[in-house]
């Protein structure tokens, strides 16, 4: 009965065509988003490659302090510049994929879009530091802070020269300046590993003395040069 | 809505690529004519916030071109535009939308929409890199409305389409230009002649001529010749 007169009063009044509803449906302001949201959002198009290489080297430590492979430190050591180089590569995307001119001008810019991609990147090489560390520490008998030290020291230098060479007019052309000094310092490590074993010694001892001062002065730079990459993203485009 | 350009420059080194522009634009479709190297793109770029002009200003309704809020207004086609490698036409829509914030179910609805208008719909899930130059322009043209622009910055968008998909998207752009103030930047004068409300014509960084063009003005594309020969 009650669907019978809903059905007679739809047939007898007509719903009157809605009137400047597209207007109406524009003039409504966009919600405003969170960076919470912005990094969450961003963190979805980050490229597989940088997660599965974060995992392998969480698996690595693992399978080392398992297996008590002692270079394991030492390999990881070397590993963590290529981290860096990644995530360099992978914060400049827009530039290499000629997206620059679409990301700066939607509504949250490209300088929000790499800050974003950073701020991702590093928590990322943030939460594999906070695992390998404590487990090498644990399996090879060493200081955590020092062994964390060791790991993150590499990171930022490979960190810092690249945010420098990508604003520089070689590093602007070339897309894969930061994977050469990832190598470079990868190779160093390597060779005061294997040849210069005195040299090596030498570098603990500093590290033992002054690891966390070198750590937070580096991370310090790192921060300076990112945020001036940050703030040049949108000149050099 | 008015969108204003007042005094608008870009200097590069010692070359004035834009001179003391000034103009004032409100809903409806400007075509923006000029020869190549004339500044048509170094303008819209001003015009989109990408570039920073050396002086002048520009805004819509006292909203500077600076803000987030007049970017939130805006729909670009650059004239040249890449997209990253893994992406389908739908995944880039989808990830402009993001950028420009709009939330995710609305996103999708209007991704569909728009990839069905440009004619993309059946090939929405193939990456772009399969795609042809006039399929690749017409994924620009779907990103650029994808947030219902106010204001709809075009640079040469017809670059790339066969002379079938021109047509429909002169006639799609006259359909938005009701309500939108649509900017279209081109060097070919059939592309605007018959759904601009309003030319600008610019030469050697400069604007030789501004307002709509009717025909006791005579041919547009004969003035268009003489000016850029």
């Amino acid at each position: 009965m009650k669907n019978e007169w809903k059905d007679m009063l739809n047939d007898a009044f007509y719903a009157p065509e809605a009137v400047k509803k597209k207007e109406f449906l524009r003039s409504i302001r966009q919600r405003e988003m969170s960076s919470f949201e912005m990094i969450w959002q961003q963190a979805a198009y980050i490229r597989i490659h940088v997660w599965i290489f974060a995992v392998m080297i969480i698996a690595f430590a693992v399978f080392g302090a398992a297996t008590g492979l002692g270079s394991t430190q030492h390999i990881i050591a070397m590993i963590m510049p290529f981290t860096a180089s990644f995530s360099v590569i992978e914060a400049q995307r827009s530039k290499w994929c000629g997206m620059t001119e679409l990301e700066m001008a939607t509504r949250f810019s490209l300088r929000s879009v790499v800050l974003a991609r950073m701020t991702i990147l590093g928590a990322v090489t943030f939460v594999v530091l906070c695992v390998i560390s404590p487990v090498i520490s644990v399996a090879f008998d060493q200081g955590a802070v020092l062994t964390a030290v060791r790991i993150l020291i590499p990171y930022l230098v490979t960190m810092i020269i690249s945010l420098e060479a990508e604003r520089s007019v070689i590093g602007r052309k070339t897309g894969y300046c930061p994977l050469m000094i990832a190598a470079v310092v990868s190779v160093f490590i390597y060779w005061m590993a294997g040849f210069e074993t005195r040299m090596l010694l030498r570098y603990l001892d500093i590290l033992e003395s002054w690891g966390i001062l070198i750590a937070l002065g580096l991370l310090a730079l790192t921060f300076a040069e990112q945020w001036k990459t940050i703030n040049n993203v949108e000149a050099f485009a | 809505m008015n969108l204003t350009v007042d005094r608008i420059t870009k200097q590069y080194k010692n070359k004035l690529a834009v001179d003391r522009i000034s103009f004032r634009l409100s809903e409806g479709v400007t075509g923006l004519l000029g020869a190549n190297g004339a500044g048509k793109t170094t303008l819209m770029r001003m015009m989109s916030g990408i570039l920073e002009p050396t002086s002048g200003e520009i805004a819509v309704d006292g909203i500077p071109v600076q803000s987030e809020e007049y970017r939130a207004l805006l729909g670009y086609l650059p004239q040249d535009f890449g997209y990253y490698p893994e992406f389908s036409a739908r995944e880039f829509v989808l990830y402009i939308a993001a950028l420009k914030g709009i939330e995710k179910k609305k996103a999708r609805k209007k991704t569909e929409e728009l990839l069905e208008v440009v004619g993309l719909s059946e090939v929405a899930g193939k990456k772009i890199r399969t795609f042809s130059g006039g399929m690749k322009q017409r994924v620009g043209i779907a990103q650029a409305l994808v947030n219902d622009p106010k204001i709809l910055i075009l640079d040469e968008p017809t670059a790339g389409l066969d002379p079938k998909e021109r047509v429909r998207f002169r006639n799609l752009i006259a359909e938005i230009g009701k309500d939108t103030i649509v900017l279209f930047s081109t060097h070919i004068v059939s592309d605007i002649e018959h759904i601009a409300n309003n030319v600008l014509m610019m030469k050697e960084g400069q604007l030789i001529h501004e307002g709509a063009w009717s025909e006791d003005k005579g041919d547009l594309e004969k003035f268009y010749m003489e000016e850029f020969e």
